[in-house]
Order: structure tokens, then C-alpha cells, then sequence
């Protein structure tokens, strides 16, 4: 996502002339992939492209997980989804589905050397079979009694995991097992299983959009111009000849499968180090304003939680008691997805990182407010008292007395707790936010270097940390002054 | 200067609403000093709570010069009524003159600093103003917190232990310290249950028990 992309999404503009459509890059060729880093590639990445230009209107791509992409429509944050979604009986009932652009089947890859690799949907009874969740291909084993084992991370990760014998088979659609099935170890089966149908999703609300769609990609198929595009990725099929009714197969090399499987070979650095270093260290920038951000807001409430605990009257006490335990005691990841899905059917609808920075930071308070507690706590309460006799009104004591002597002692673990919400900040990927980790996890699936770009990220959040370990160590140095002198 | 009066002071806690106080009086005059002895649990402490505005009492009167302080008003009492603490309290975070200046400069005092350094000159504790009260000895924390204490010019000045805590040569200092309070002119009281100190100070004597007062005669200790 570029810079301009992000701030839009900040400011959460619709505009009418733009035709925002969803889609994961991560781990998304042939369908939507970035290469080299910041530059959006893909067969729908083209099809969006074709599409808004014959709806009269600027294409603009909506980063999402794959699991999210409906919600994130539903939500209204994109006017369609484009990403191999299948055209399923449900999916018709709660959206307004296009034509189909493509259809193909299902493929079986196995092990090349495995003499007893399964050939036909009977022989997976049993057997540990890797696809994607919530496809046709995984509808299809549970229904064949396959030991089904589904991945969330990208397409490459059931074709690793099948290469390193942790499973049988992999069976997934035609486009996937294409670009991802062809290793040296492994082979997909000729024979294909089912047909499926990608289509674009509107709002079931917004059957307008989803008619201008449809006669859109009528004309895309009249001009011959989608059926070339299939030609150019290698995903020409007879039965997307059949559904876009098209009996003359497109000719022409598959000129981008080639250079797929030129550049897949080349490493973690063939895309040229710029681009991966420039998007990495836009990930890092997000990243670090975002932990800082949360962390600064969790401090200042997590502060005025504990003041409230320990000094408040008995109601916002409790209160704070209360807002303490819902928010350490739920998973951070549902709070994100509440606060990012849920709150917009209440009327309030954060754009994405508002809302990474609002769950991270309410969550985090909650720590906080441990901790301050705690520090308040470890101040003798006749130090309150010494205070009063003096004069000093309750908060006077508080500010002047109390709260000094508890950041001593509340401060050690803030550090802590800041690392990890570093860490943490990686899971606002799934408000559409491409924080470090998601950059990682986009390059990886485009360049297969995992082992590589991991140590290079992993590097760079302990690069990210340092600084504020130093930080505190010189601020604890500073507040405990007092203690180190000798009698 | 003006005298400390507590009338029939009544102070009840817990469930059982039990008199901790059970109609306490006496009276101390301007440069005066009081000294009460007790069982432990015979509640000096909360007497000297109640006096301080610390603990609320819930019947009787305190007056202190022309303010009369009815029951629930207690919090009235907060900043005019010196207390040093058998813990003497300092606030570690703050050097000694800091710890002096803090309450003075708080409520907007012209020239919090002058004083407080003259009251630490006085108790000899002049090269120690930017000391931390770590690195002080137990008879100079005392001096600061008395310091600290008459640096906020109180109308009473409360003592409650002020011998439990230090070396033997030093307890014999504390008496001096009171004896050279009383030329401030206000009165004050001595909690303790150091006969030796109470013997060293020329001073009204009385014991609580059952929650009263009464005055102790010379032998009867």
C-alpha cells in the first residue's frame, strides 16, 4: 500500500469516481500480488484495472486478509471484492454476484517420489490433505473424509508443508496449484476435480453496481481483451471458454506464468534490494508510529485507571476494576476485530489504523493501569499521609508525592510492555493495515525467501525496541537517584 | 500565639462503633507542652490522628487558637497542625530543602525557601539542604522532618513516638529539640511511652486508658 493509499484510507474517502475493490497481496499470484514491492501485479489486479476504466472510474486497491474481504465490503470500506472468490449458493443469498470470469477445477498435487500418492478424491480418505480455508477444495475433502489441513498464512505455505512430507496432498484451485504446486518435489495430477467460478461481489444492496459489472465484463469478453488477459497468466481453460462463451481459445505465449517462474527462482533480492528495503522501511515507520502512538495513549489512561482504582470513590473504582478485566482478560485480536467490524453498526466507523492505535492503546491501558497500580501501591500510605498533615490537598499529594515514588517502581515493566506491543502491532494487519510484519509476510510470498527476509524483519523490530530499552534504562538511572547515594 | 483545647473528643470504630476516645479533654497552652503516655492500643495514635486531621472524630470539639472544629470538620485541621511521624516520613524523592519547601511552595508562600533553610540552620542541618534524606542518619531525618514541619509555620506541633525510632544518645536530643520548639510559642504534644523522655520534659503529664485521660501526678508513673 503507498503512502498516499494509506492516508487515504485514514481519511476513509468514497469517492464516486473510484471503484475501490479488495483483494489480500499477500501471498496472491496469480490473482493479486505486489512485484517488485509497492507495485500491485496480478490477472484481477489487471481485471480491476479493465473494469473501472469501462465503469468510467479509477481502480483503487483495498488491502485485506482474505478472511476479511466480505466483512470489509459489508462494512462498506470497499465497493467490491475481486480475489478469487467462488460463486457459491450462500455467497448469492448475502451478496450480489457478477458473471463468472473465470471457471476451472480443483487440482491434486502430490509428492513426486510418494509411490503412494493419492490420484482421485476416493483415495484422500484419510489422508492429510493441505488447502485453503473455506474453499470449494476443502468442502470437497471433508465431504471425500480427507484429514483436512487448512492454512491461513498464503497459498505457498500447503505446497511447503507437502514438500516437507508433513501432509499427503494439497488440493486447491487450478490457478494456485499453477503457480505455487510447480516445485522440483512435487507434481500436479493432470485430471482436474469440480469447477469452480470466480466472480466479482457487491452489496446485496448494491445490485446496480454489481449489472454495471456484469456489462462491463460482457464487453471485456466481446472485445476478446479478458479471454487474452487469462492467456497472458496461462489460465485459459475449457471451461472458462464455456462460461464466458467463447469457443476459440486466445493465443499467445503465457508470457506472465514465464516470467513468474523466471523470477521465482531469482531469491530474496530479485526484485532489487530498493524496493524491498523501501517497503520494509515504510513497514517499520507504520510500525514505530503506531507502537508509540497506542503506547502513549495507554499510558495516559492506564494512569488515570490507576489513580481512579486507588484513590477514586467506591463506583469509578470499580469502574476501573471493571474496564481493567475486559480488556486483559479478552484477546486483543477479538477487541481489534470488534472495535475495526463492530463498532461501525453502532455509527462509528474508525478508519484502519485509528482503529489498530484505539484497540491497541485501550488494551494496553489496561496493563498500564497494572502496573501503576502497582507502583502506587508500593508507596506507604504514610507517605499520603505526612503529605496532608502538610497541607497538601489529595491530589497535590498524589502529583507531588505518591505518583513520583510509584514511577519508579511502575516504570521497568513499560518497557516491557512497549516491546510488546510492538510485537502486538503486527495483528492490525487484519484492519488492513500493512504494518511490518504484513510487509514481511507480502514479500516472502512473492520472493520465497522466507528464512532470509525473516531474520531481516526480525532484526529490524529488535532495531525498532532498542532505543526505547535504552530509554527507560536512563530514566530509571534518573528516578532512582535518590537511592544510590551512600550513607 | 494560641492554646490547643480538646473537649470530651469522642472517636468510635469499627462495626461495634467501639469509643477508641471516649471523652477526652485537656488543654495546652501557647509554648506549652502536653505529654501523653499509654498502652499500646490505648489510642495515642489516634488521638494524635484526630488532632493532626488525618482521622474524623465523632464527637466533642478541638479548638486551636479561634477555630473551633466540630466533628466531621476535621479536614480543617490539615496544614495548621505540625506532626512528626514515629516514622518520620520524608519523601525520599526530594532533597532535603525540597522536602522542606514542598508544602510552602504549593500553597504559594512568598519566599518558601529563606525559611525552610533557616529552620534547618537552626537544627544544624545547614550543609545538608541538597542532601537526599537517604544518606542521612536517623537523629538528622528527625531534624528534617521537624524542619519540614515548623517550615509550614503550624499552630500546633504534634510528636508521636519521637524517641522509638534512634540510638540511645540520640533520644536524649529529642527532648532538647521540644524545649527549643517552645520558644515558637505553640503548643504541643508528646505521645510516647519513653519514660526517660517524659521525665526530661517540663510538661503536663497524662495516661490514656479505657479511652480517657487522666493527669498523671509525679511517682505515679
Amino acid at each position: 500500500m503507498s503512502v498516499s493509499a494509506l492516508l487515504a484510507s485514514v481519511a476513509l474517502v468514497a469517492s464516486p469516481s473510484e471503484l475501490r475493490w479488495g483483494a489480500d497481496a499477500e501471498g496472491g499470484a496469480p490473482y493479486v500480488f505486489e512485484q517488485p514491492p509497492g507495485n500491485l501485479r496480478g490477472f484481477e489486479a489487471e481485471l480491476a484495472g479493465m473494469l473501472a476504466a469501462r465503469l468510467g472510474r479509477t481502480a483503487r486497491h483495498v488491502q485485506g486478509p482474505f478472511a476479511q474481504l466480505l466483512p470489509l465490503l459489508e462494512r462498506g470500506d470497499v465497493d467490491v471484492v475481486i480475489n478469487g472468490i467462488e460463486a457459491t449458493d450462500d455467497r448469492g443469498r448475502a451478496f450480489a454476484l457478477s458473471r463468472p470470469y473465470w471457471a476451472g477445477p480443483e487440482r491434486l498435487t502430490v509428492r513426486r517420489n510418494d509411490p503412494g500418492a493419492p490420484a482421485t478424491l476416493a483415495a484422500l480418505k484419510g489422508r492429510r490433505v493441505g488447502t485453503l480455508p473455506g474453499t470449494l477444495a476443502e468442502r470437497m475433502l471433508r465431504a471425500a473424509g480427507a484429514d483436512v489441513r487448512t492454512y491461513d498464512g498464503g497459498q505457498e505455505d500447503p505446497y511447503r508443508d507437502l514438500a516437507l512430507g508433513r501432509t499427503d496432498a494439497v488440493l486447491l484451485d487450478a490457478p494456485i496449484a499453477l503457480y505455487y504446486g510447480e516445485r522440483p518435489e512435487l507434481t500436479t495430477l493432470q485430471e482436474g476435480f469440480g469447477e469452480l467460478r470466480y466472480v466479482v461481489v457487491a452489496r446485496a444492496r448494491d445490485p446496480a453496481l454489481r449489472d454495471a459489472v456484469d456489462a462491463a465484463l460482457a464487453s471485456l469478453v466481446r472485445d476478446g481483451s479478458l479471454p487474452a488477459l487469462l492467456q497472458r497468466w496461462g489460465l485459459w481453460t475449457e471451461e472458462a471458454g464455456r462460461v464466458l462463451g467463447v469457443e476459440q481459445a486466445p493465443s499467445g505465449p503465457p508470457v506472465e506464468l514465464e516470467a513468474w517462474r523466471a523470477r521465482t527462482s531469482g531469491g530474496m533480492w530479485s526484485d532489487g534490494v530498493w524496493p524491498i528495503l523501501s517497503a520494509l522501511g515504510r513497514g517499520a515507520l507504520i510500525t514505530l508510529f503506531l507502537s508509540v502512538a497506542s503506547m502513549a495513549l495507554a499510558m495516559v489512561l492506564g494512569a488515570a485507571l490507576a489513580l481512579a482504582r486507588v484513590y477514586g470513590p467506591a463506583p469509578l473504582s470499580a469502574l476501573a476494576l471493571a474496564y481493567v478485566e475486559l480488556f486483559r482478560g479478552t484477546p486483543l485480536l477479538l477487541q481489534l476485530i470488534v472495535v475495526y467490524y463492530g463498532l461501525p453498526e453502532l455509527g462509528l466507523k474508525l478508519s484502519p489504523l485509528v482503529a489498530g492505535w484505539l484497540a491497541l492503546g485501550l488494551n494496553y491501558a489496561a496493563a498500564e493501569a497494572e502496573n501503576d497500580r502497582a507502583g502506587l501501591l508500593a508507596v506507604p500510605r504514610t507517605q499520603m499521609d505526612a503529605a496532608r498533615v502538610l497541607g497538601l490537598g489529595r491530589w497535590q499529594a498524589v502529583r507531588h508525592v505518591i505518583a513520583p515514588q510509584a514511577l519508579r517502581v511502575a516504570l521497568p515493566p513499560v518497557t516491557n510492555d512497549f516491546i510488546a506491543l510492538l510485537k502486538d502491532s503486527s495483528l492490525v494487519s487484519v484492519v488492513t493495515v500493512t504494518e511490518l510484519t504484513k510487509t514481511y509476510g507480502t514479500l516472502a510470498a512473492s520472493t520465497r525467501a522466507y528464512l532470509g527476509l525473516g531474520l531481516l524483519v526480525g532484526a529490524i523490530y529488535l532495531l525498532l525496541g532498542l532505543p526505547f530499552a535504552r530509554l527507560s534504562r536512563w530514566v530509571e538511572t534518573r528516578l532512582a537517584q535518590h537511592l544510590e547515594v551512600q550513607r | 500565639m494560641s492554646a490547643l483545647v480538646v473537649d470530651a473528643l469522642v472517636r468510635r470504630v469499627g462495626a461495634d462503633r467501639r469509643p477508641v476516645l471516649d471523652g477526652v479533654g485537656f488543654r495546652v497552652g501557647a509554648g506549652e507542652v502536653a505529654v501523653v503516655v499509654g498502652a499500646s492500643g490505648s489510642g495515642k495514635s489516634t488521638l494524635l490522628r484526630c488532632l493532626a486531621g488525618l482521622e474524623m472524630f465523632d464527637g466533642g470539639r478541638v479548638s486551636l487558637g479561634d477555630l473551633r472544629i466540630e466533628p466531621g470538620e476535621h479536614g480543617t485541621l490539615l496544614g495548621r497542625v505540625g506532626l512528626v511521624f514515629q516514622s518520620v516520613e520524608l519523601f525520599p524523592h526530594l532533597r532535603v530543602l525540597e522536602n522542606c519547601t514542598l508544602a510552602p511552595r504549593l500553597r504559594g508562600e512568598a519566599a518558601p525557601e529563606r525559611e525552610a533553610r533557616t529552620w534547618l540552620e537552626r537544627l544544624g542541618l545547614a550543609d545538608r539542604a541538597s542532601a537526599w534524606p537517604q544518606s542521612l542518619s536517623g537523629g538528622e531525618r528527625q531534624r528534617v522532618a521537624i524542619a519540614r514541619a515548623l517550615s509550614c509555620r503550624p499552630a500546633a506541633l504534634l510528636w508521636d513516638e519521637p524517641t522509638s525510632a534512634l540510638d540511645p544518645e540520640r533520644k536524649r536530643e529529642v527532648a532538647e529539640h521540644v524545649a527549643a520548639v517552645r520558644a515558637w510559642s505553640i503548643p504541643q504534644v508528646v505521645v510516647t511511652h519513653d519514660t526517660e523522655l517524659s521525665a526530661a520534659l517540663d510538661a503536663a503529664r497524662y495516661r490514656l486508658g479505657g479511652g480517657r485521660l487522666a493527669p498523671l501526678t509525679a511517682g505515679t508513673e
